[in-house]
This record gives structure tokens, C-alpha cells and sequence, in this order.
């Protein structure tokens, strides 16, 4: 499904546009795995790797908005409502990362590995592998080169109403600009690469410690790209769960976390069955309903974001309902076991987009 | 008692007042501590280790059976609180020696609770942000009763600003202003250009549905016409911000809170913080270096300077654990005392100190809003059981000339239907399958199609200052730390029962109106059920208690002054509640707020000229 | 876990929920060991026994009529499968009468009941997640207060039209 070039060079709108939907993509397709993961933990149980995910996750949906408005405000239209958008996992990332897989694991020491893959710093990979931060860069690059070839026009009139502002976003670090120029676009873009892979990579030292405040260990000090109290980037929040352990005042990315102990129990966690896909549930027509309803409430869900990036903002508000109806479906279903499973798996859902004719019951009877 | 501490200012309580006090006081680099009766969750969301953190309240809230407002909050022996559920009905003339914190001598049971925890009864409050109308600062001039405030309208209005904007106030200007409602007495002014930080709470679907089916309605009092009106309740709880103003989230979890999600449990109490509690403001206060936070020290007394007449120190006692009662006593002294304890607590410390009562003032003009609630069952469905507790009321009734004769009320409407006054559905539920025998498909049938109709009013009566209602201490009656228990003598008078009976009548034209089948009923049984004119109506406690230590405009009739310092003591600062002479309509949060803003502005002066 | 599965088709039945669903609750497990701590095995046994012979003497199909009679208005198994239906909707352990207890029940059950801190034979919450699994808020069209927050403004929907109340079925 997903064959993209190497990172290309941007020259053209169409390329920048392209690699703008890319970067649409690239943020939602993250989201299944880390879902999958997030409701994977046994309710009231190992509340903080809950709480650290769910940030991780609030923050994704920030980096979406900006690369949205990004492509908004350049003249293009972001496309979130099909069949092309979704990928089937487990997938290589739309941005072209060929080392690694994003899968749909229930919460494990191997989904974290996973977790830290897909947030790893530009640093810490070989020049050849494309990192998320090195495909924002790209894009960078591109958005100075079109600025400098076109003026004025990269930037069209009358696509601020389109735009998300930022009553609309909560529950994560940064502030939600419109994007009018070029300045605005690259301090969009610029919040996605420090969020996710920590600062930008300009001089960056391995012994240098952390922002951190002395006592939370996930909070730290106000930082000047966010203008509120800044966490850990995704990168490091993962590698603290991963460790067990919180970073305190002091820690590089060296030393690692060295604060107190974090109580991760793998066993609070419902066995999900890796990568599912909907074949699996073909005799067992109970679950294959539950989770066909999952993915009519997640297809309704990419409608409404697809409607808010394309000129009806408002209707993020409900997105982020239809998102905890999401999670109550998909949390009902993860905690039937499949009949007959020999690993004792249970039953998790697909993430699959429907087609508004395929979201009635007998489409898969 | 070997040494004594020194700080510019030591606030007895941990609550919105005392925490407002230290935030103001402490960006001014004020030395400033805190001293907290009861126990606290310092800053932490999640339990650490044995520390526990917001969410522990949590827990203890799910497996409670009673959802009780104190539900959440620890019972701590060492820092008692009362309990709605401590009250019964009084109408056999004993009074209630051994049931709960209080000691109740009657006629009347005082309903009314809050918290005794670090953030205090903002950890339970529903939120509700309004302000006073310009009427109710001079009753004694309008209507001939009640008591005139020293401090008018205009010269607190820009007090309510600060205050709506600290705590997060979601609501739109041009609807508080009440301009909308043909009665002139409830209009208040806001200033030109102004705005809340946030827009409105989105009103619910019951709340809409109500203001369609109440267009034209008006009820008639004394031959004077009230257009019924449903207006949006202002309320410090997030929603979408204006401009550059960042909402607040959950203390120690920062991402949490920052709207409000829809948990529909703004009291006992809201699991993400997206409504305002007091531990916000104290985090502002603690990050300005300059405030400590001690909890469990629970002041039982304070010390004159013979000469000066200033409160030379602060003596309490802190205990080590809730458990056991081993204490130590400890004194420290401040610059200047500010007593934030909340208006039962302050003037039982003052009782207790024997000072600031040369008025012979602290303790009475006890007030609350007795609640009355009404109830049925709406033609049909309207979302019962989701969102806010209360997202609009019915203001039309707050003021007007009637008030020289019976109390004003204001009209609350619940969004949780019968859980206030039936505790549905886990009270009512049983009754299906036990009684009713109903199980599978049928039992599903009668909860699907009755629930989401159940429907609810509550009007918060209004009641005048009396010195009568009041709180004392009586050696016989002290807890295990050996502080005293409030005595309270309280009695509901027939200027608030006819405001009662007025309410009633105005709900049975409302339910009609709109075809509510009523299921209201007042048991003799009722703690406050209590009679007038030969009908029985039964009151709730609203929690708003207020005038224990009332402000005015000399020493002889009031304990504290226009600038809220005790006419007794020239370094003796009192806050919250207690200062306010008369309760009026509004839930007295927000003004309460807005004084202690001012308070804090005269403290700052004074500890400025010293 | 004593007869988890006997215990899904009689609360399936008693509540009119898919075994699927109430599975979904996650908290079906602690009911049926709640369960057993208040109810002897014998008794559970005979009540079982009598549902089964209901469903085999109607084609896996139990007819109301033969529920009431032989089930629900039975001194022995009624409050057991009333108990049962409150546990699903109100996740509320409501105790035995005494003599009920006395006959059928475990009254000298001693060790920690989950959920609260010292063995009580009053009435309780089953355990906080129970509480939030609670099938009565959902069938209200709302969900448990305090709990699975449906989102900012949702109570401004029309109730049937609530994205909160999609999975209600």
C-alpha cells in the first residue's frame, strides 16, 4: 500500500502539499498503536504510563493541527476521511522510516521499544535513516525555498477561517497558532520536532542535562516554544516508562532516568492479540459486530476531523467526543477473550475506515 | 513552646480565601505561612508511594455508598467536618449532642457542610460564579431589614473582574447583565468592553428545552409581573478560553482539567480538575517561593499584645497522623493574621481566643440558602443525569419589591434528575427489581424510558441576618484534639418560610407550563421540614455558609471593617464568608472572592506602612 | 473461578445483555466471586441446575413465565438472582436478609471483602472499577458520574442523538 520515495527534495506547491498530507498522516498513524497500547491497561491500574501515553497522544494530535494548519494556509486541503488514510498494521510510517514497523500491541516492554522507535531522536539513528524530525526538516527546507521562489503567494489569502485556532486544543503542551507567513509555518513545525524527538538537533550534547524541576520529574520549567510548563519530549516521557524509572534535575540523555522507581504491571494489561486484523474474528460473529462497531465510530471520527480541517473548525469539539465513545467501545471489546485462543488472547480492534455504505450491520453479514 | 517563628503574614486555612491571601501576598514577596487543620494532598495528583494524591480522593469517592459532598475527603478525628447526613429532623425539641461534628441545639437542624482538607469546600463546590446585585448590598435601605454592606456594587465590581479571571470564569458578559429580564431590580451593571476569561458552559439540552417552553411565561407577586427567563449560570469551571487566557489544569497534572469533559460529578467532586479548587491558587502561591503550606496544625488559640492589642502569636496543635491524637502545640507569630478558616471555623477560633467580640457579633447572624427542591418527571426525554450539576438557573426572582415581605430565591436547574432529592439511581433502582419485580427487557424498558425525563428545580432561599442563628462553644463539647465542636442554634423565620411558599407556587405554575409530571414530596420526616401557613415545605443545605463574623460600619454593631480588619485588633485581618452581612440570591463564592482580593490589596498597604 | 460461565447465562438471561457485553464490563469476574463469598456452593449448584433444566425444557430458550415460577419468586434462589441483576446495574453487593443468610448463605465468611476495609455484612460497592462498569448509567443514556467522561458540551445533544449514548444498546 505505502510505497513513498526516499526524502525528496521539495520544489514545487505539489511536492510541498504532498508532503504536507504526508505529515497528516504520518502524525494519525501513530495514533492506533498508541491507542491500542493506552486501552490495553486494566482500568485504574498502572496510572501513570496512562497518564504518560495519554499526553504522548494529546500532543500527536497538536503536531496533526499544526502540519493541517501548515497545509491549510499554503492553499491545500488535508484529506483524512478515506480507506488510503489508515494504513494496515502493521505498516512501515507514511514518511518513509524503512528500519521499523508501527504494530498494534497491547502495553509491553516490546511495544515501548516500539514507542521509542517511532519518536527516536534524529541523533541517535545513522545519516541514511529518515527520522521524523529529518522528514519535518525536509519540509522546512522546502517551505524557505518556496517562501524565497514565491512571496507572497505561498501564503493565499482567506485560509484563516479554515484554520484551527487554539480554543480548540487542550490537554497538552503548546499553543495553536495561525499560520499567515513563513515565520509561523516553520514555529509550527518547529513545536512538532521538539515535542516529539526533543530539541532541535543543531548542537546537541548527550551529557546535557535535562529542564528538568527537581521534584516531578515530568514537569519541568517554562519553555519559550510552548509558554507552558514543559514536559520531556515523547521520546524520553516512552524511555521513562521503558526504564521504570522518572528522569530528576541532573539526568542527560546519558545518564538516563535516574528519579524514582515508576510501577509499570504488565500483567494489569489485556492480553491483546498482536496486530489483529477483522479475518480474525470471521467465526466468531459476536466479536466481529464489536468490532465493526468500533470501526463505524472510528470512521465517523476521521469524517469529523476531516470536516474540521476543511472548513468547519468547530466540529473538532465533537471529534473529541466521538473519541471517548471510541475508547468505551474498544474497551468493551478488549476485554472479551477470543474463544478457542490457545495464547489466552483477546479480542482487539482492526482501525479500519468504512465507507458510509459499509457502516451498515450487513455489509459484513 | 521553645521558639516562635516569624512571617510578615501567617492565614489560618488552606481554602480559596486563605489560598487567594498567600498567592497576592507571596508575588509580593511577602513572607507568608499557612497553617491547614485538616490533612493535604501537597500539590501531588497521583498517590506516591504512602503519600496519597488527588486521585486517592477518587477512590474513596467510587466505593462510598452515601455520594455525600464530604464523600471523598478523609473523616479525620483530629479536623472534624460535618456531614449532611449527621442532621435529622428536630421537631421533638432535642437537640443533636452526638451525631457528627456539630452540636445542634435547634429549633431548626443547620443542613449545611464543608470540607476540612487542604483546598477546603472549593474540593466539593459546584462552581456556580455569581455576583450580587447592586440591590443586595443595601437591603436595610430598600426593604427596612437585613443590614446595608460598608462596600457597594461599584466598589467591588472591579474585584469581581480579578476575581472571575483568577478563578476562570466561563460565562458571556451580555448574559450575566441580565438586561434581558424585564425586571429592572435584577439588572447588573458590568463594566463597558469587558468579558469573562472564558465563554459560556454550553447549556444544556434540559436547558434549552426549558427556555423554549418557558417563552412568555411570568408568574405574578403583589400584583407585579416576573417574566420567567432562563439564563447561563457562570461558572469557574474551564471551557473555551478567550483571547490569550490559558485555563488551568489539574494540580500535578497539568494536561488534565483543562476543559471541562463532561464527568458530571462537579460535586462530590470533578476527577480532572476542569472545575476551579482551591489547590490551583495555592500552587500559584507555592511557586512564588515566598508561601509554605502546613497541614495538619489546627489553631486553638491566639495571644493579644497587652498593649498594642495585636495578635502577638498563633498557637496550634499539629498531629503527626489522623489516627492517633498525639499532637504537639506550637506557636508562631506574622506581621499580620489573617484568619481564612472559614466563617464556622474563624469564629470558633475567635470564641475560643475570646477576642475581636466587642461587638458580642462573632458567631451570630448565621446564614445558608435554605434549598427546596422540587421535582417530576418531564413529557419527554431531556438528557437527565449528564453534564454540569447546573448549568442555567432562573434569576427572574432574585430581586424585587416583595422582598419587603418574603425572602428573594433563585431558581437552580439540576441536570442530574433525581439524584439530589431521591439519590436515583442507585437509591432507586432497587425498588424496580425488589418491588416492582421487573428483570431482563422490562427492567430495561422502565429505566431507559423514565430516567432520562427525571427532572429536578432547587430554589436557593434567601435568609436576613439574625443574631439568634448562631455559633457558639461550650466546654462540654470538644473533639478528640480537644478543640471545641461548633454549637449551633439556628432557626429557619417566616420572612424565608414565605419566600418558600412563594418558590412552591412558582414551581407548581412552571410544571404545569410545561406539562411536568410532579413527583414532589415533603415528609414530616424531613430534617427540614418545616411549615408555613398551615403547608409543609422541606429545606436542604446548600453550603453556602455566611455571616459569622459580619462586616458594617462601626465597632459596637460588626466585627470587622469595610477593609475586613477587626475593629478589635489593628493586625487582625478576617476573611471569607463570615464577613458578609447579608447572603442575598447568589452562591457567595465569588464575592466572598472578590473581598479577599480586596483584603489582600489593604494587607499589602498595611504591611507597607509598618 | 467457580462457574464463571453459568454465571454469564444466568445474568445474560436475568438482564437481557449479551454474554458479550456484560463481559465487556471486565468486572463480571469479581461479581461472581462476590458471589460466592455471600452464597453456599451447594446453593449455587441447585441454582444453576434449576436454570439449565429451564433452558433444556424450552429449546435453550427460557420462558419468563418459568423464570418467575420456578426462579424469581423461589424463597432460595429469588434474592440470588435479584442480587445478581443489582450487581450488573448498580454494582452494589446488597446484604442477605438474616435469615436468608442463616440458611443459605456464608454468615461466618471472616476474611477481607474486596473493596472495603473490614468484612461488613452491610451493603456495599463492589470495587471502585466496578462501580464505574455500572450498566445503569449507560441504560440512562449517560455514564457513571465521575467516570468515562463523554466529552465537552455533550450534554448539549439532543439525548438520542448523543454520540455518548451510541453504545448503549
Amino acid at each position: 500500500m505505502y510505497c513513498r520515495q526516499p526524502l525528496r527534495t521539495i520544489e514545487t506547491i505539489d511536492d510541498l502539499h504532498y508532503n504536507l498530507q504526508l505529515a497528516v498522516e504520518l502524525e494519525f498513524s501513530t495514533l492506533p498503536t498508541y491507542l491500542q497500547a493506552l486501552y490495553s491497561i486494566k482500568e485504574g491500574s498502572n496510572t501513570i504510563a496512562y497518564s504518560v501515553i495519554r499526553s504522548v497522544i494529546m500532543e500527536e494530535m497538536f503536531h496533526l493541527t499544526n502540519a493541517a494548519n501548515v497545509l491549510i494556509a499554503t492553499g491545500g486541503s488535508p484529506a483524512l476521511n478515506s480507506p488510503e488514510f489508515i494504513p494496515i498494521y502493521p505498516t512501515f510510517l507514511p514518511d518513509n522510516e524503512k528500519w521499523f514497523e508501527a504494530r498494534l500491541l497491547k502495553l509491553s516492554p516490546q511495544a515501548l521499544m516500539l514507542f521509542l522507535a517511532i519518536e527516536m531522536p534524529g541523533d541517535l539513528v545513522p545519516i541514511s535513516m529518515i527520522t521524523i524530525g529529518k522528514f519535518y526538516e525536509n519540509i522546512e527546507k522546502g517551505l524557505k525555498y518556496l517562501d524565497e521562489k514565491m512571496g507572497a503567494d505561498l501564503f493565499p489569502c482567506g485560509t484563516l477561517d479554515k484554520q484551527i485556532e487554539h480554543k480548540y486544543y487542550y490537554g497538552g503542551g503548546g499553543i495553536i497558532n495561525k499560520v499567515t507567513n513563513l515565520d509561523s509555518a516553520l514555529f509550527a513545525l518547529n513545536a512538532i520536532i521538539a515535542q516529539g524527538e526533543g530539541a532541535p538537533n543543531k548542537h546537541w550534547d548527550p551529557d546535557k542535562s535535562f529542564p528538568l524541576e527537581d521534584t516531578t520529574g515530568i514537569e519541568s520549567g517554562d519553555h519559550q516554544l510552548f509558554m507552558q510548563p514543559r514536559e520531556l519530549s515523547h521520546f524520553y516521557r516512552f524511555n521513562e516508562l521503558k526504564k521504570g524509572r522518572r528522569y530528576v534535575l541532573g539526568d542527560s540523555h546519558n545518564s538516563g532516568p535516574t528519579g524514582p522507581e515508576i510501577n509499570i504491571n504488565y500483567d494489569d494489561v489485556y492480553n491483546l492479540k498482536p496486530d489483529p486484523q477483522s479475518g480474525d474474528y470471521i467465526h466468531y460473529p459476536e466479536l466481529e459486530e464489536m468490532n465493526f462497531n468500533v470501526n463505524v465510530i472510528f470512521s465517523r471520527l476521521l469524517d469529523q476531523l476531516h470536516l474540521a480541517f476543511n472548513g468547519q473548525p468547530k466540529t473538532l469539539e465533537t471529534a473529541v467526543c466521538t473519541m471517548f465513545s471510541l475508547k468505551e467501545v474498544i474497551q468493551i471489546l478488549m476485554r472479551n477473550p477470543i474463544p478457542d485462543n490457545e495464547l489466552g488472547e483477546y479480542a482487539a480492534p482492526t482501525w479500519e475506515y468504512l465507507s458510509p455504505e459499509e457502516r451498515t450491520l450487513s455489509s459484513i453479514r | 513552646m521553645t521558639k516562635c517563628e516569624q512571617f510578615d503574614v501567617v492565614i489560618i486555612g488552606a481554602g480559596i480565601s486563605g489560598a487567594i491571601m498567600a498567592q497576592q501576598l507571596g508575588a509580593q514577596q511577602k513572607k507568608v505561612l499557612i497553617l491547614e487543620a485538616g490533612t493535604g494532598t501537597d500539590g501531588r495528583f497521583f498517590n506516591n508511594n504512602d503519600k496519597k494524591g488527588y486521585e486517592s480522593y477518587m477512590d474513596t469517592f467510587f466505593t462510598a455508598m452515601a455520594k455525600i459532598p464530604n464523600a471523598p475527603f478523609p473523616n479525620n478525628p483530629n479536623a472534624p467536618q460535618p456531614l449532611v447526613t449527621d442532621t435529622r429532623n428536630m421537631s421533638d425539641g432535642k437537640p443533636i449532642t452526638n451525631n457528627g461534628y456539630f452540636v445542634q441545639m435547634g429549633p431548626n437542624p443547620f443542613a449545611s457542610t464543608y470540607t476540612r482538607s487542604e483546598g477546603g469546600t472549593t474540593l466539593h463546590w459546584l462552581g456556580t460564579c455569581l455576583r450580587m446585585l447592586p440591590e443586595d448590598f443595601k437591603l436595610k435601605t430598600h426593604f427596612g431589614h437585613g443590614l446595608d454592606w460598608p462596600i457597594s456594587y461599584d466598589e467591588l465590581q472591579p474585584w469581581y473582574e480579578v476575581a472571575e479571571t483568577m478563578i476562570g470564569v466561563s460565562a458571556n458578559a451580555r448574559d450575566q447583565n441580565y438586561q434581558q429580564i424585564d425586571n429592572p431590580a435584577v439588572h447588573i451593571p458590568f463594566r463597558e468592553g469587558y468579558d469573562y476569561p472564558m465563554e459560556k458552559i454550553p447549556q444544556s439540552f434540559l436547558d434549552n428545552y426549558m427556555n423554549q417552553g418557558l417563552q412568555g411565561m411570568s408568574v405574578t407577586i403583589d400584583y407585579h409581573h416576573y417574566p420567567i427567563k432562563v439564563v447561563s449560570t457562570p461558572q469557574g469551571r474551564n471551557g473555551m478560553p478567550r483571547g490569550d487566557y490559558r485555563p488551568v489544569g489539574a494540580v500535578g497534572n497539568q494536561n488534565l482539567g483543562q476543559r471541562c469533559a463532561g464527568n458530571s460529578n462537579c460535586v462530590p467532586i470533578c476527577p480532572i480538575q476542569a472545575k476551579y479548587n482551591a489547590l490551583k491558587t495555592l500552587a500559584q502561591a507555592k511557586t512564588t517561593g515566598f508561601v509554605e503550606v502546613r497541614n495538619q496544625c489546627v489553631v486553638s488559640d491566639m495571644a493579644l499584645d497587652e498593649y498594642t492589642h495585636e495578635v502577638k502569636t498563633v498557637i496550634y496543635k499539629q498531629y503527626t497522623d489522623t489516627q492517633t491524637t498525639d499532637y504537639e502545640v506550637k506557636t508562631v507569630s506574622g506581621r499580620i493574621v489573617v484568619l481564612a478558616a472559614h466563617a464556622v471555623e474563624n469564629a470558633k477560633i475567635l470564641l475560643a481566643a475570646g477576642i475581636a467580640n466587642s461587638s458580642d457579633q462573632v458567631g451570630r447572624n448565621l446564614m445558608d440558602h435554605p434549598t427546596m427542591l422540587t421535582w417530576g418527571l418531564m413529557p419527554t426525554d431531556i438528557g437527565a443525569f449528564r453534564g454540569p450539576g447546573s448549568t442555567s438557573g432562573i434569576p427572574s426572582l432574585r430581586g424585587g419589591e416583595f422582598r419587603r415581605k418574603q425572602a428573594a430565591f433563585r431558581i437552580e436547574i439540576g441536570n442530574w434528575g433525581w439524584s439530589w432529592p431521591a439519590g436515583a439511581p442507585i437509591s432507586t433502582v432497587p425498588d424496580l427489581i425488589d418491588n416492582k419485580n421487573l428483570y431482563g427487557a422490562e427492567l430495561k424498558r422502565a429505566i431507559s424510558s423514565v430516567y432520562p425525563r427525571m427532572f429536578r428545580l432547587g430554589f436557593l432561599v434567601e435568609q436576613l441576618p439574625d443574631p439568634n442563628n448562631r455559633v457558639t462553644i461550650d466546654e462540654r463539647y470538644k473533639d478528640q484534639l480537644g478543640n471545641y465542636r461548633p454549637v449551633i442554634h439556628y432557626q429557619v423565620t417566616d420572612y424565608t418560610r414565605a419566600g418558600m411558599a412563594q418558590a412552591k407556587q412558582v414551581s407548581d405554575e412552571l410544571f404545569a407550563y410545561l406539562g411536568v409530571e410532579a413527583y414532589t414530596q415533603y415528609k414530616q420526616s424531613d430534617p427540614g421540614y418545616v411549615t408555613y401557613q398551615g403547608e409543609g415545605y422541606s429545606y436542604n443545605g446548600a453550603g453556602h455558609l455566611v455571616g459569622t463574623h459580619i462586616m458594617g460600619f462601626n465597632a459596637q454593631t460588626s466585627v470587622v471593617d469595610k477593609h475586613q480588619r477587626s475593629w478589635d485588633h489593628p493586625n487582625l485581618y478576617l476573611v471569607g464568608c463570615g464577613n458578609m452581612p447579608t447572603i442575598s440570591t447568589s452562591n457567595p463564592t465569588l464575592t466572598m472572592a472578590a473581598l479577599t482580593y480586596w483584603a489582600a490589596d489593604n494587607v499589602l498597604k498595611a504591611l507597607e506602612q509598618t | 473461578m467457580y462457574r464463571l460461565d453459568d454465571f454469564y447465562d444466568l445474568s445474560a438471561t436475568l438482564t437481557d445483555y449479551p454474554v458479550t457485553r456484560l463481559i465487556g464490563t471486565g468486572v463480571g469476574n469479581e461479581y461472581n466471586q462476590t458471589l460466592s463469598q455471600w452464597v453456599r456452593q451447594d446453593v449455587l449448584d441447585e441454582l444453576y441446575h434449576c436454570f439449565s433444566q429451564l433452558e433444556r425444557n424450552n429449546d435453550g430458550q427460557v420462558c419468563p413465565q418459568a423464570l418467575r415460577h420456578q426462579l424469581l419468586s423461589n424463597e432460595k434462589y429469588g434474592p440470588i438472582a435479584r442480587n445478581i441483576i443489582k450487581m450488573w446495574y448498580l454494582s452494589i453487593w446488597y446484604k442477605m436478609t438474616d435469615n436468608w443468610s442463616m440458611t443459605y448463605g456464608i454468615p461466618a465468611y471472616s476474611s477481607p471483602v474486596i473493596g472495603v476495609e473490614s468484612p461488613t455484612p452491610e451493603d456495599y460497592i463492589i470495587s471502585n472499577n466496578a462501580y464505574i462498569q455500572g450498566l445503569v448509567w449507560p441504560l440512562m443514556g449517560s455514564h457513571p458520574m465521575g467516570a468515562k467522561q463523554p466529552g465537552y458540551g455533550t450534554w448539549s445533544d439532543a439525548p438520542l442523538n448523543s454520540i455518548a449514548s451510541i453504545h448503549l444498546q
